[in-house]
């Protein structure tokens, strides 16, 4: 008797639980996707009063480094340098580490662009040994290639090529992403404007199927990979719409490794790429945020809609379980190194909320929806759940997963529209439905591994991985070596 | 009104409401999406203006038929035509295009918007109506620019640059507070606009020798681009006394000028307490090539700072034999690593040369 009232209880407790959590989630997504559809709005009038080409047929544009950390990509490399080399930008270098690659990376970039080895000395110092050579060649000078002697982190890498760039505004490239012809000239308007702007991340889309020419997108559909159009659905809502409400806030916080534009002394000043976590990215962004309110200053990440960067999105579950899995513990270890933002009197409350919102509901998110899920299958079975309650959780959980994914569907149209053909979308749409329905909780899945990885602390740089403590960065190493 | 806080009050509170209203009128365009058959309405619409103007230029159609087409056209393809017809125009064709385009409809009521309750409404009028370079619209913009806030008066500024308004660029320069949290380049930018005929107004400005606000830095900047060789003595002057932004920027102006005799100011400069002011002075007299600079740059080779020692390199690299022979005796002899590294980099890029394109000068 006993047993069975408590049984009784703790299942309707669990499932009220999670409705609450599940409310809350969709009130906080959809308050998000409309603060997005504002901030489009915003940034369409801020777009008619700029005149970008005119700007940057000036001398004013200010010089941007774009940094290309790469290891083992010998079959993409010398393409995506150069379409950098081609952007559409009036002062632009491009600094290529080679991370130890054991595929003939190297070779191939001097193969293609003729390189020779280069006396160009580091703008910080670089300890003794750890750079194999350094090339470059009279006819490209805007390439650098630096070759480091041992393979490091990714940030590690992203340090090494900071060291040798020399323009005030830096990005960091993958050798895999693509950037369209004007990306770097939106990304870089901020900058000219506004004198508080520290970082400026655009927008990361899918390129599977999509066909993109010498930086222009001949083509936009939809991926004919099923996995990919729901990354697709989910690129849209979380790197589209809530980026730009986090931006309308001033409190992004994810910046993409593959489009964030930073000021380089705003970096120097937070140390630039810590070597010692998986979110370089994630991290170096929070930390200028905590830099400028120590400093009582105003320190302004923005986000860009019109700035658009392709990748293509893993077609296998494998590759993707790895990719999610790196992505969360990259979070989950960025959210760590950087706490003291929660419930703390010197950042502002926007701030606290946008990190309150990553713990709760990207973090551990999944943990809770997984074991939630899990435990209320498993009491409905055992016939201690009422029926109404799993299915009021369920209807909760799907309606408050599709609506703000749909509302990013539709921000596309205004922010960024690429899609060519209605069909595709109304077909992404489908997916925004589909996706609460197992695919959610596969991804739910990678990411509380990619929870475990950062709790002991794995290490991965692309598709190898190694466990214990991650290399130095530059500055720690130039220090040993002191 | 007879109580003019309670004026000043309610300006305030009809500006902010018709602020918002803007904002969420845009926020319900962009959820209702602007629809493919609206875009595509509004492109054949832009064309249709378009092809008034090119039949105008081309002397096909007289003015009054012209303005009588453009003026059946809506708000945002007419300025959309206008501005895309701007960049391909050339001076003579827009001079001839804009004066019978002052009497259309629409830039009458665009001239009168410069007065809206909305300041976004304000400045992309100011935008627009900049674009016609029409001296009569001088007096509109200039009220409006006084009347700010800073997003105004930097579209009017811009709008007023184009016509080459000295009233204008007086105003902006006797209050820098108006444009002050604008970037250096972007207020560089704006002051190149006014052309060489603002050098006067930009000279009396820096002449009081402290030239702190952002507006003041950019005009040594600017005096600097136009190679004003008059304002050589005030800059010099800026150089020493300066706030460090000023020094920095006087620095630059001076190696525009390139007048041989701030080489010795430049030189002075070299000993400045801050790196920024020592690494620009060294990369000025690289345009400055006098005999007497290869000493003190050789010496800043060694210097603590990175930049400093990058721009004393490659300065030397632009001083012909006896800068060659400067570097090679740091690179070869120097017990300062630092010192003959960056030498043997400057070295390097002297040996590429003919085959840098745009040669040393350009990676200097």
């Amino acid at each position: 008797m006993w047993p069975d009232a408590l049984a009784i209880e703790w299942g309707t407790w669990i499932a009220t639980v999670l409705i609450v959590y599940s409310a809350a989630a969709f009130a906080a997504h959809l308050a998000l996707a409309l603060l997005a559809s504002d901030e489009v709005g915003a940034q369409r009038r801020r777009q008619l009063l700029t005149d970008p080409l005119h700007l940057f047929g000036s001398s004013q544009a200010p010089a941007i480094s774009i940094l290309v950390p790469a290891r083992n990509d010998a079959r993409t490399v010398v393409e995506a340098v150069r379409a950098l080399l081609r952007l559409d930008y009036p002062a632009l270098e491009v600094v290529v580490v080679n991370d130890a690659s054991s595929d003939g990376t190297l070779d191939r970039l001097i193969a293609a662009f003729e390189l020779g080895a280069s006396k160009r000395a580091p703008i910080a110092s670089v300890p003794r040994g750890s750079v194999r050579g350094v090339y470059g060649a009279p006819h490209v000078p805007a390439l650098t290639v630096v070759d480091m002697a041992k393979p490091g982190s990714r940030a590690r890498a992203a340090g090494f090529a900071l060291a040798y760039a020399r323009h005030p505004l830096v990005l960091v490239a993958d050798a895999g992403t693509v950037l369209e012809r004007e990306t770097l000239v939106r990304l870089a308007l901020p900058f000219y404007e506004d004198t508080s702007v520290a970082a400026v991340v655009g927008v990361v889309r899918p390129s599977n199927g999509s066909v993109i020419e010498r930086g222009n997108v001949t083509f936009c559909g939809r991926p004919a990979s099923r996995i990919a159009r729901f990354q697709t659905v989910e690129h849209l809502r979380a790197m589209l719409s809530q980026r730009l409400a986090w931006g309308s806030e001033d409190s992004v916080f994810l910046v993409p490794g593959t489009l964030g534009l930073f000021s380089r002394d705003a970096l120097r000043a937070v140390d630039g790429f810590r070597a010692g976590n998986m979110g370089d990215d994630v991290d170096v962004c929070m930390r200028l945020q905590r830099e400028a309110a120590k400093n009582r200053k105003r320190a302004v990440v923005r986000c860009v809609s019109g700035a658009v960067v392709w990748t293509r999105v893993p077609e296998s579950l494998r590759v993707l379980a790895r990719q999610r899995s790196r992505w969360y513990q990259a979070l989950a270890e960025a959210l760590w190194f950087n706490r003291e933002m929660l419930f703390n009197a010197r950042f502002k409350v926007r701030h606290g909320l946008a990190f309150l919102f990553h713990v709760v509901f990207e973090l551990y998110g999944p943990v809770i929806e997984v074991v939630g899920q899990i435990a209320l299958v498993v009491l409905l079975c055992r016939g201690d759940l009422d029926l109404p309650l799993f299915v009021v959780y369920f209807s909760v959980f799907i309606v408050g997963g599709t609506i703000p994914s749909l509302m990013a569907i539709a921000l596309e149209r205004s922010a960024c529209p690429r899609f060519q053909r209605g069909s595709d979308l109304e077909s992404l749409a489908v997916y925004a439905l589909l996706e609460n329905l197992g695919y959610r909780q596969i991804t739910a899945l990678w990411r509380i591994a990619g929870l475990w990885r950062a709790l002991w602390r794995i290490r991965t740089w692309g598709g190898k991985s190694r466990r214990g403590r991650a290399a130095p960065g530059v500055e720690e190493e130039a220090k040993a070596a002191a | 009104m007879a109580n003019p806080a309670a004026e000043k009050w309610l300006g305030q509170l009809q500006g902010a409401l018709a602020e918002r209203m803007d904002r969420w009128a845009a926020a319900i365009n962009v959820i209702a999406g602007p629809g493919l058959e609206r875009g595509t309405e509004a492109r054949s619409e832009a064309e249709q203006v378009s092809g008034a103007f090119e039949r105008f230029i081309d002397g096909a159609i007289p003015a009054e038929e012209m303005v009588q087409t453009v003026s059946g056209a809506r708000p945002d393809p007419f300025w959309a035509a206008l501005e895309a017809f701007s960049d391909a125009a050339s001076a003579e064709e827009w001079r001839r295009l804009a004066s019978p385009l002052l009497l259309a409809p629409e830039v009458v009521r665009e001239s009168r918007r410069l007065r809206h309750l909305s300041s976004w409404r304000r400045a992309l009028a100011a935008r627009r109506v900049g674009l016609l370079e029409a001296p009569e619209m001088c007096e509109p913009l200039r009220k409006a620019m006084a009347r700010g806030p800073e997003r105004v008066t930097i579209q009017a500024a811009l709008a007023l640059s184009r016509i080459g308004d000295l009233p204008g660029l007086a105003w902006l320069l006797q209050h820098p507070d108006a444009t002050a949290r604008r970037t250096r380049r972007q207020l560089v930018t704006m002051l190149e606009g006014f052309g060489p005929d603002a050098a006067g107004e930009l000279r009396t400005a820096i002449a009081g020798g402290k030239a702190a606000a952002p507006i003041h830095v950019a005009a040594i900047e600017v005096l600097g681009l136009h190679g004003d060789a008059a304002s050589v003595g005030a800059l010099e002057k800026l150089l020493r006394e300066g706030a460090l932004d000023a020094r920095v920027a006087a620095a630059r102006a001076l190696g525009r000028i390139g007048a041989l005799e701030s080489g010795a100011a430049l030189i002075g400069a070299l000993e400045d307490e801050a790196w920024q002011v020592r690494a620009q002075a060294a990369r000025s007299l690289g345009a400055i090539p006098a005999a007497a600079n290869v000493a003190p740059l050789a010496a800043r080779v060694g210097d603590v700072a990175w930049w400093v020692r990058r721009h004393a390199a490659y300065a030397l690299g632009l001083h012909g034999g006896a800068g060659r022979e400067a570097l090679e005796e740091i690179a070869q002899h120097s017990q300062d690593l630092f010192a003959a590294d960056i030498a043997r980099e400057a070295l390097q890029q002297l040996e590429w040369s003919d085959q840098i394109p745009g040669g040393f000068a350009s990676v200097a």
